[in-house]
């Protein structure tokens, strides 16, 4: 029946099924809907896959479990999400995912908006926040509540869908959002309030949120020189755009049903997509740890502690750096 | 033939509800009999008996000698509503009768159409669909289909208890002479006394549930074969009317 | 003729309406984009992002979906209805996952069919399936007692009521809950397009709010609403066209 349907399928719909030819070669992705994730597509169509070999599909998925799904069954070998997402409820020890890389860190792409009633992270105490529940730039939130000796319990947190955001910052008795962009920029501009603005930004909190590249376990273990292949185009990629901005943006418009003078706007108001020595640091040396590593535990401790996450992992287990160290340097 | 159409001991319940009382019954061939009695005394019951489309509950029912034991086409049924199919036009409607008949050809059946259609004064009709006619025509309409699939024996719940008083009459006068002239035998129920007694060769008046028989009327005896509206103002039918009106008052204990 | 005139009327004062509502800046742009720009934008997608692509990939996936479910839910709605095991066994679990919320049972789906076109067919199938036995089951019972009985006296069998009585009976209340589940099918598409997403107008839809280009979400919103619209019209026709008797 399943097979059926799927030939009928594919003859109706006349899509490429790459899931009946699975080669050894492929890397089915899936990611949430953003720019950040544009390398993958540049990579793609600059054709240094087809170039090493390899057979790179993407798609869109927003929802984490799906994707946790997707990943369980084997239907897809690699994900990118950001550090903190992805340490996510009902993630532990035994989920398949483990970090092989890093492919973008949000600057001024997340961040808490608010109006003049606050002045500092402080005034928040006791006021009415919105937020999605596991959004990078809840964690931001609640670090600088840390900073200030609060916590997120001394407010009083909505859930809300960030596409939302606009709408619900129309609402007086919202004292801030915790959002992201395009959201962000969006709601403060068609607000009317006096003093409308970004209070958190993670452009101050450079790599805190930072965007992985996740790879399966059993598949990484068994082809670890595809997953070299595919780190090597990405950071091929990303020279590219840093090489070609303009040329970026207008590859980039395509994917994503953008105009390119979108895609510029979006890119360097919110994040930078890091290079193969950026990475690299971030990863560490074979054999050693790098500062992603200390930024995995500071962001499960923060995870556990507003629960969104509900088990303790080990930076060691989840991230390995042996992939991204076969690259070699320009 | 007398006794074509028997009832051997037969009773009916529906669970614990007993409807039909244990009943013998002999009606002859070529008559038309009328069962009457009050609403929801088991009339229909009896009737879908003889049709095969209820089983008694006890005793049976025998078909010119033989054990009813399943519908089929030696029984036509004539209903009052929903009487004919609106997605097939009249004719169609009439060679439904004879769609799974095998021992037609085509020119047969379409000769026997042609003749259902004239008998009933259908030919002007014969393409339209039953909801542009009139409801006699509806009426019509299904006898035709039940001849048309050659039943020998028509029964006929109530079939023209929803026409108009004019539609009415008429169709009881046609009624009685294709009875005759096609030699049918013709089980007709109703609750109207006029009816009863105008069409009727003979009158099975039943009590009320569980129904039994109270009185059994020879009208051809009194009235004879043939039947012109203007019987209607006879002495005699006056007479008769009463006659089973007042059966109906003091046997069946029902006012009407 | 009338009626057309008043229908068009009504919807041209909606989209004057709107249209002005915009321009007056009542409502942020953000969130309510005057007409002109959703024409606009409806342009550019054509022109620029395949949108006929993505509509025909949408509306093949709606289709089979939708036909899965009516070859499905018409054989098992009447046997529910004609024998009274089947109805027993069936109604009470059809009646409890007919009130699930599609979107709550999407990871589920990933685990069973993937994150293939499977998923997608499956979600859209779930939204319609379920209401559609039930109303092929009602429609069942609705046949008058009186065509079963006169087709068995003239001599059809069981199969032969079927198909030469019940199915003729129930065919213009099946067309129309066709009809009315196919729509339903549509409103399932954003859910099913947004899981593993790479084509369709629920994924472009969706694309275009993840970065707030609210006119091209209207735009995409109008074109479901206007292939709604013509299926509709055409299958209001078919309904003529096939039962003049009514
Ligand atoms: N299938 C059935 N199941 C249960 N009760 C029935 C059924 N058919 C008829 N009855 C009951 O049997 C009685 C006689 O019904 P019916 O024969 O239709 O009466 P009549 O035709 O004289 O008005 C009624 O009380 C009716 O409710
Ligand atoms: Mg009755």
């Amino acid at each position: 029946m399943k097979s059926l349907l799927a030939s009928a399928l594919s003859a109706a719909l006349v899509l490429a099924s790459s899931q009946l030819a699975l080669s050894a070669d492929q890397i089915r992705i899936l990611a949430p809907t953003w720019l950040g994730f544009a390398p993958v597509h540049i990579a793609s169509d600059l054709g240094c896959f087809t170039a090493k070999g390899l057979d790179v599909s993407i798609k869109f998925e927003d929802d984490l479990t799906n994707v946790m799904a997707a990943m369980a069954r084997g239907d897809i070998e690699m994900q990118m999400r950001s550090v903190g997402e992805y340490q996510g409820r009902p993630r532990d020890a035994s989920t398949p995912g483990i970090i092989i890389g890093t492919i973008d860190e949000s600057v001024g792409g997340d961040g808490v908006i608010t109006d003049d009633n606050i002045k500092s992270v402080a005034d928040l105490k006791g006021k009415v926040v919105a937020a999605e529940p596991n959004i990078p730039s809840r964690l931001l939130l609640q670090m600088e509540l840390k900073q200030a000796g609060l916590s997120l319990k001394d407010l009083q947190i909505k859930d809300i869908a960030t596409a939302d955001t606009g709408a619900v910052f129309v609402d007086p008795s919202i004292a801030a959002i915790a959002t992201y962009e395009p959201f962000m920029s969006q709601a403060l501009k068609a607000s009317t309030r006096p003093g409308a603005r970004m209070l958190i930004s993670s452009k101050d909190h450079r790599g805190i949120i930072i965007d992985a590249i996740i790879a399966r376990n059993d598949d990484f273990k068994a082809n670890p020189d595809k997953y070299a292949r595919f780190l090597g185009c990405i950071y091929e990629a990303v020279d590219f755009i840093k090489a070609e901005p303009a040329k970026f943006a207008d590859m980039a418009s395509k994917h994503f049903g953008l105009t390119p003078a979108e895609v510029t706007d979006i890119v360097n108001s919110s994040l930078s997509y890091t290079t193969l020595a950026e990475s690299q640091a971030y990863m560490g040396k074979p054999g050693e740890k790098g500062t992603l590593h200390g930024i995995f535990d500071t962001v499960m401790e923060l995870n556990l502690e507003n629960g969104a996450a509900d088990n303790k992992l080990v930076a060691a287990d989840q991230i390995d750096n042996s992939a991204i160290n076969k690259i070699p340097a320009k | 033939m007398t006794n074509y159409v028997q009832f051997v001991d037969t009773a009916k319940s529906f669970g614990p509800v007993n409807v039909v009382r244990k009943t013998s019954l002999g009606l002859d061939r070529n008559s038309l009999v009328v069962f009457l009695g009050p609403s929801g005394c088991g009339k229909t019951t009896l009737m879908r008996m003889v049709g095969g489309l209820d089983e008694p509950s006890s005793g049976s029912i025998l078909l010119g000698g033989e054990k009813v034991v399943r519908p089929d086409r030696r029984r036509g049924m004539v209903f009052q509503s929903y009487s004919s199919f609106p997605w097939l036009t009249v004719e169609k409607n009439i060679a439904f009768g004879m769609r799974y008949r095998k021992d037609l050809d085509a020119a047969q059946k379409a000769e026997r159409i042609g003749h259902y259609l004239d008998l009933f004064g259908l030919a002007d009709f014969a393409g339209s669909y039953p909801n542009r006619i009139s409801g006699g025509m509806r009426q019509r309409v299904a006898i035709a289909r039940t001849l048309a699939a050659g039943s020998d024996v028509l029964l006929m719940d109530e079939p023209f208890g929803a026409l108009d008083a004019l539609t009415r009459e008429r169709l009881q006068v046609e009624l009685r002479q294709i009875q005759i002239r096609e030699e049918k035998t013709v089980i007709f129920v109703t609750h109207d006394v006029e009816e009863a007694v105008f069409l009727a060769d003979r009158i099975i008046l039943f009590s009320r549930r569980p129904a039994s028989v109270v009185a059994d009327i020879d009208v051809a005896a009194e009235l004879g074969p043939d039947r012109p509206l203007e019987i209607r103002e006879t002495q005699k039918f006056f007479e008769l009317r009463n006659k089973v009106l007042h059966l109906i008052r003091n046997e069946t204990g029902v006012v009407v | 003729m009338v009626e057309f005139a008043v229908s068009v009327a009504a919807a041209v004062l909606v989209v004057a309406l709107w249209e002005l509502a915009a321009r007056a800046g009542i409502i942020a742009p953000q969130f309510l984009p005057s007409p002109s720009r959703v024409v606009v934008a409806l342009w550019t997608m054509l022109t620029e992002q395949n949108l006929i692509w993505h509509v025909a990939v949408s509306t093949a996936r709606v289709w089979i979906a939708f036909l899965l479910a009516a070859i499905m839910a018409i054989p098992i709605g009447i046997m529910m209805s004609s024998y009274r095991i089947v109805g027993a066994a069936l109604e009470p679990i059809i009646d409890f996952i007919r009130y699930l919320p599609v979107p709550a049972l999407v990871p589920l789906s990933i685990i069973w069919f993937g994150v293939g076109e499977e998923t997608k067919i499956f979600l859209l199938w779930l939204g319609t399936f379920f209401q559609l036995v039930l109303l092929v089951a009602d429609d069942m019972r609705r046949v008058p007692q009186e065509f079963v009985e006169v087709a068995r006296t003239v001599g059809a069998n069981s199969r032969q009521v079927m198909t030469d009585v019940a199915l003729r009976w129930m065919g213009p209340t099946l067309l129309d809950n066709l009809r009315i589940t196919l729509g339903w099918c549509w409103t399932y598409l954003i859910i099913a397009e947004i899981v593993a997403a790479d084509s369709g107008i629920g994924y472009v839809i969706w694309t275009a709010r993840r970065f707030v280009k609210t006119p091209e979400v209207m735009a995409g919103v109008v074109v479901i609403g206007l292939i709604g619209l013509v299926t509709d019209q055409l299958l209001r026709l078919l309904h003529r066209r096939l039962f003049r008797y009514l």
